[in-house]
């Protein structure tokens, strides 16, 4: 074998401009490829990013049956005992931070002006450690029970800016109205238009107030990574087989999940377009190759080489070419990553998205392998058919093509 | 002296247009073991056709070939392969070198496929290189060569692995007379101390000259031996 790699190895440089014309066709397909699927992870995690620092954290657990259905009073099926839930939540060493929330529809009010939108209670002090993609277009986070934040599409149509009181009228559980008078701590933009027009927050003490309760909705969690989200799942429900924990990317399917889908399916597409070019552009160069080795090979075999060594012998030569063009465009993707993309590529608004973003490539070690292993196997899939055709000529026909 | 070749009634067509070309026509021939024999004609005669069939690469349409007492004409691709391999050694007019290899690497080629380790291998490629004046350019590359050496270097692979006959077409047709003279003289040798078999097809009057027997083919037909 160490024999035949030999032969292999030395018949790259048999034609030394035409080895270099396939070298170069291979890396430039390897080198797409990866960057292309560095973008694309790149693109995925920036999503990933907004969605677990911008609203959802890594998942978050609801009571049981409440997840994705419409209740009536929903009030009734949220957590008693918050205390006692968050402390099964923390349970589990996965989980990092707890965030206990409620939500609910108000009526803001400021000046002659009265909308509609949907909040939340947090605890800012815990929140705004973690959820660092609310991007505060004026003001800061909450830092006092009596203040509100708004999302930036709501602020602009209410009028509000920093430092303005606004009322926010709402009922409690039982159906009594209540309502506080709020300071504007801040105007976020999340970049996603659905939250930016009509969210806002306030302390989680402020809401339960507003609403008469001291229950709890549900708890976002973070977590030691998303990785970690099987293990937080499995703990959770151990300490208490009634939570129902859900992922980031099922909470946000609409946005998340279905980008990550769509960008895969886009790859797929345009991985193999890639490789049917890398395999059309090296057959031809492959085919004149072998056409021009013919008598060679045919002195060979009337001197007693068998086929089968030849096959061996050729498909190793595509193989290591196809290796050394993977290796090639690897480092020229990396090249390029690490100079002419080190800025990362300013992209427009992603679909659902309002703001500009910057996206780096993300190329992770199976990356590297496919960019490897692909158009290595594109190379070897060219060449097969013109090999088989050569090979099987008889020794004669192969004496006389030269 | 014992036959290494018998031709019965050896025939060879192909098709053209529908319809066959006969280019051997019922030869019928005994070469003896040590020979070393000439078959000549003019061109389009059937020469180089005899010679692919003698070395198992081509298949007659009639007739049988017996090889060192083994008839060979019906064998299976991956049978002949093996008499191909350890009985003999083809030597072709472009000589077909492996231009990356050395010569000494071309010389060895065989060897490893024939059970030889590769000290034995080496060894024995540079006692062939060295019978044929070719020890000082083991290290080179075919194309670092004249003319004259790589027909050398293409006889050295042919004659390293030992085989019973050496099958030659037109061996001289590209080579200087001071090159052919030293082509034939190893040729010679080689068959002096191998006891190794050698039949060429040729027009070279120089190397009919040192054959034991000449045979002259027409039409397909062997018209008569000199």
């Amino acid at each position: 074998m160490l024999e035949l790699l030999k032969i292999a190895w030395r018949n790259l440089f048999r034609n030394p401009r035409r080895t270099w014309a396939s070298l170069c066709t291979v890396a430039l397909g390897s080198a797409g490829l990866l960057i292309y699927q560095g973008f694309n992870t790149g693109v995925m995690n920036q999503y990933r990013e907004n969605v677990i620092h911008g609203y959802y954290g890594y998942g978050q657990v609801f009571p049981e049956n409440y997840f994705g259905k419409v209740h009536e009073q929903p009030w009734k099926l949220w957590f008693e005992d918050g205390e006692k839930i968050e402390a099964q939540l923390r349970s589990s060493s996965a989980v990092t931070q707890v965030f206990p929330r409620v939500s609910f529809y108000a009526f803001i009010v400021k000046g002659g002006i009265t909308l509609g939108g949907k909040g939340e209670g947090v605890i800012p002090e815990r929140e705004n450690t973690f959820f660092t993609e609310m991007n505060f277009i004026a003001g800061h986070d909450l830092q006092h029970p009596d203040q509100i934040i708004l999302g930036k599409g709501l602020a602009e149509s209410l009028d509000a800016k920093e430092g303005d009181t606004v009322t926010l009228l709402t009922q409690t559980v039982n159906g009594q109205l209540n309502g506080a008078d709020l300071t504007v701590a801040g105007i976020f933009y999340t970049g996603k238009k659905v939250i930016d027009d009509s969210f806002y927050r306030v302390d989680l003490k402020q809401a339960q107030q507003l609403l008469d309760t001291h229950r709890i909705e549900m708890f976002s969690l973070a977590t030691q990574g998303v990785e970690a989200w099987p293990q937080v799942e499995k703990d959770i429900r151990k300490a208490n087989p009634s939570l129902e924990a859900v992922p980031f990317e099922i909470l946000d399917k609409n946005y998340y999940q279905n980008s990550v889908d769509f960008l895969n399916a886009q790859f797929s597409f345009i991985r193999s377009i890639i490789l049917v070019i890398v395999a059309m552009g090296i057959f031809n160069v492959i085919s004149v190759g072998l056409l021009e080795r013919a008598g060679e090979m045919g002195a060979l075999r009337a001197n007693g080489e068998k086929r089968s060594r030849l096959f061996k012998i050729l498909l190793l030569e595509n193989s290591l070419l196809g290796i050394l063009g993977g290796f090639v465009g690897i480092c020229l993707a990396v090249l390029i990553d690490k100079t002419l993309l080190v800025k990362g590529i300013p992209m427009p608004p992603a679909p659902g998205i309002t703001r500009q973003f910057f996206v780096f490539l993300d190329i992770m070690p199976s990356h590297y392998i496919q960019a490897l292993l692909l158009p290595m196997i594109a190379t070897v899939v060219a060449s097969l058919w013109p090999t088989i055709k050569l090979l099987k000529k008889s020794i004669p026909e192969l004496l006389r093509s030269t | 002296m014992s036959a290494l070749y018998r031709l019965k009634a050896l025939e060879y067509s192909y098709l053209w247009n529908k319809q066959q070309v006969p280019v051997l026509k019922g030869i019928d021939l005994e070469l003896e073991k040590g020979c070393f024999t000439c078959i000549v004609g003019p061109s389009g005669t059937g020469k180089t056709t005899l010679l692919n069939l003698l070395g198992l690469i081509d298949t007659p349409s009639n007739g049988h070939i017996e090889f060192s007492g083994e008839d060979v004409t019906h064998l299976k691709e991956k049978e002949k392969e093996q008499v191909r391999l350890h009985k003999v050694g083809f030597i072709f007019q472009a000589f077909y070198l492996i231009p990356t290899l050395t010569v000494l690497e071309n010389t060895s080629y065989f060897l490893p496929s024939l059970g030889y380790s590769h000290a034995a291998s080496q060894k024995t490629a540079m006692e062939t290189l060295d019978l044929l004046g070719l020890a000082d350019h083991a290290k080179k590359r075919p194309l670092e060569l004249s003319g004259g050496q790589r027909q050398r270097v293409a006889i050295a692979r042919a004659i390293a692995k030992k085989p019973m006959v050496v099958l030659a077409d037109e061996p001289t047709a590209n080579l200087d007379s001071v090159t052919a003279e030293m082509t034939i003289n190893a040729f010679k040798e080689l068959q002096k101390t191998e006891n190794t078999s050698f039949i060429f097809s040729t027009h070279d009057s120089h190397l009919v000259s040192f054959a034991k027997s000449v045979y002259r083919m027409k039409d397909g037909q062997i018209e008569g031996r000199a």
